[in-house]
């Protein structure tokens, strides 16, 4: 009896430490603290009331004082914030990280100065989530669209596993949930899968997308020089080429001709321009047809290919639509793809790996395929949105140079010999450049 | 019964004016201007949004002006080309929520109009010209807490703004 009545105290020792303990480790401020903080924000609302303007001196002092005892209270971790949050009174919104270095420069906005919790969410979503991805930028600091969406489903998410510790009321969490909602959905179903997957293994939302290998140059950079160009481009848009010939890439003519009007670019050294119709074609009221030639440093012209030029401009901001998403590709070739609100920057990931965009406008796209062989998730990245995806049967290439090169990666984006063109095999590409074994 | 078609018509002819989504029918406009056109690497560009009601008949207009990437919530999103043609991305993260709490009404001829820093949001350092659009976009209401009326909806395209970097 002694024993069982030790044991019962021993363990109810326990669950009391295990309480307290618990209770300590949820951070949560005490009633007078919160109260302390949602007094100085009652004192920037009256002032508002009186028709004080956001960026009065009191107002921006109270708010400085609320900020930083938000920080204290809150216990939010400043470890990824470059120098105190600060308000801003132009600030549309709650807050705002910005990349600074391995930081965040955070800002506050009037929105998230409207109650405790709100403000202390803001600064966990802001320094402790943003600040978490800028401090393993570039991995996690993601660009574009897709990126963005992905950075703030992960902020979000956070937001909702500490909603208890903010003190956030049911219909600020169902607030939260939806705007988690509306990113989480302007992305393609495989990257939701991924995040979904992440989310439960508890580890950090990445986008896990190998960069394009660059072996269009030595594949399609044989024989006579070819410009690759899309079909059509509206008046007000602007279109990516490439040119794919032997020899130097770099800094060659690209012109474009609409109605005895022209502009020109030059490419980069990978052979790629951007050229911008908007500066010759505006205006123009039916569909018009454009010539775009390539020409060396001597004047001499290279490559030419045509184009057809349509009234008017994109809604580049709607969602990308891709129409022909292929159920499958062979690698070492070129496919076309046509939408909408692609962009002069789409790229299309296929299985992993982004593919190299050899031409794209709005409505169209011309893409080198090198992806891992197998099934994978296909969509594209256009440049403000992503479009929905589809599975995609990525098949090896019959090319004896592409396996070529598929055996040796590290010689991707170097062109190969004239001698290697000739006879493609692997024996051939070895001895002649195309690649010593790395092993 | 000619007289009871050109009511019907006429009443047909009503609703479709009234009908919201009409832009050219309303007469709303969204430009830019930039402060200067020359600018100096590191130094603000400052941008001013403005909306004019062009129209006859005053409309209840969203006039958060939230600059944000056009996936997230937002009233403006900027294509900003820079002098390599290619487009500068968004260099910040917003919390927001997609309900504005600014709606005012708009009389014929008037307009509101928000400054902000474009430099800020879209920063570069590469000299050069660049070439700045912005797009408006309305979905919601004003919140009824406001009492106003329907508001504007649709979206509308500013004029190309350029400016060089020296």
């Amino acid at each position: 009896m002694k024993y069982i009545n030790l044991r019962s105290c021993l363990l109810l020792v326990l669950l009391t430490w295990g309480v307290v303990f618990n209770t300590n480790a949820q951070l949560i401020p005490t009633p007078e603290q919160v109260k302390e903080v949602q007094e100085k924000l009652d004192k920037i609302k009256e002032l508002k009331n009186q028709g004080k303007p956001n960026n009065d001196s009191a107002i921006k002092a109270l708010a400085k004082e609320a900020i930083e005892l938000a920080d204290k209270y809150y216990k939010i971790p400043g470890d990824n914030a470059d120098g105190e949050p600060e308000y801003d009174p132009d600030l549309e919104g709650e807050g705002e990280a910005e990349l600074s270095g391995k930081k965040v420069k955070v800002k506050i906005g009037m929105d998230g100065l409207d109650s405790a919790n709100e403000l202390a969410t803001t600064k966990y979503h802001e320094i402790v989530m943003h600040g978490g991805q800028a401090a393993d930028s570039p991995s996690r600091w993601l660009p574009g669209a897709k990126g963005i969406a992905i950075n703030e489903v992960e902020a979000y998410d956070g937001e909702l596993k500490k909603a208890a510790e903010h003190g956030l009321s049911p219909t600020q969490i169902e607030e939260i949930k939806k705007r988690r909602q509306e990113y989480y959905d302007s992305l393609d179903a495989a990257n939701k899968a991924r995040i979904d997957s992440l989310k439960n293994a508890g580890a950090p939302y990445t986008m896990a997308l190998a960069p394009a290998t660059g072996t269009s140059k030595p594949i399609l950079g044989t024989g006579t020089a070819k410009l690759y160009v899309v079909s059509s481009v509206f008046a007000e848009d602007r279109m990516m080429v490439t040119i794919r010939k032997l020899g130097n890439l770099a800094n060659l003519l690209i012109t474009a001709t609409v109605a005895g009007r022209s502009t020109t670019a030059r490419t980069d050294v990978d052979g790629h321009a951007i050229l911008d119709f908007s500066t010759i074609a505006t205006g123009i009221t039916v569909n018009t047809p454009a010539s775009i030639t390539c020409t060396d440093i001597n004047g001499s012209r290279l490559a030419t290919a045509n184009t057809m030029v349509r009234p008017g401009f994109a809604w580049i901001f709607d969602r990308a639509t891709a129409n022909n998403l292929p159920t499958e590709v062979a690698n070492g070739t070129v496919a076309t793809i046509r939408g909408n609100n692609l962009g002069a920057e789409a790229q299309l990931a296929c299985n992993g790996r982004m593919q190299e965009t050899l031409a794209a406008s709005n409505s169209e796209m011309v893409v080198f395929i090198d992806a891992p062989n197998g099934n994978g998730a296909t969509f594209v990245i256009g440049s403000y949105s992503v479009s929905e995806s589809r599975i995609t049967l990525a098949k090896p290439s019959t090319n004896p140079v592409f396996q070529a090169i598929q055996e040796q990666p590290f010689l991707m984006g170097s062109a190969p010999t004239q001698k290697a063109q000739g006879d493609a095999t692997k024996k051939t590409a070895t001895q002649t450049g195309l690649g010593t074994n790395r092993k | 019964m000619k007289k009871k078609i050109y009511h019907i018509l006429a009443g047909i002819l009503f609703l479709l004016l009234m009908s919201p989504g009409n832009a050219q029918a309303q007469g709303l406009t969204f430009s830019i201007s930039l402060n200067k056109t020359v600018y100096a690497v590191g130094e603000p560009i400052v941008c001013t949004m403005t909306l004019k009601n062009t129209g006859a008949t005053a409309l209840v207009v969203n006039h958060r002006f939230l600059v944000n990437n056009p996936i997230g919530p937002h009233e403006v999103s900027f294509q900003a080309i820079d002098p390599a043609l290619k487009t500068i991305a968004l260099a910040v993260r917003i919390r927001a929520g997609a309900q504005s709490l600014k709606y005012i009404l708009l009389q014929p001829g008037s307009t509101t109009a928000k400054t902000f820093v474009f430099s800020h949001y879209f920063p570069s350092s590469a000299k050069g010209q660049y070439s700045v659009t912005g797009f408006y976009e309305n979905k919601l209401n004003a919140p009824a807490s406001l009492a106003l009326p329907a508001s504007w909806k649709g979206r509308l395209r500013s004029n190309k703004a350029i400016f060089t970097l020296n």
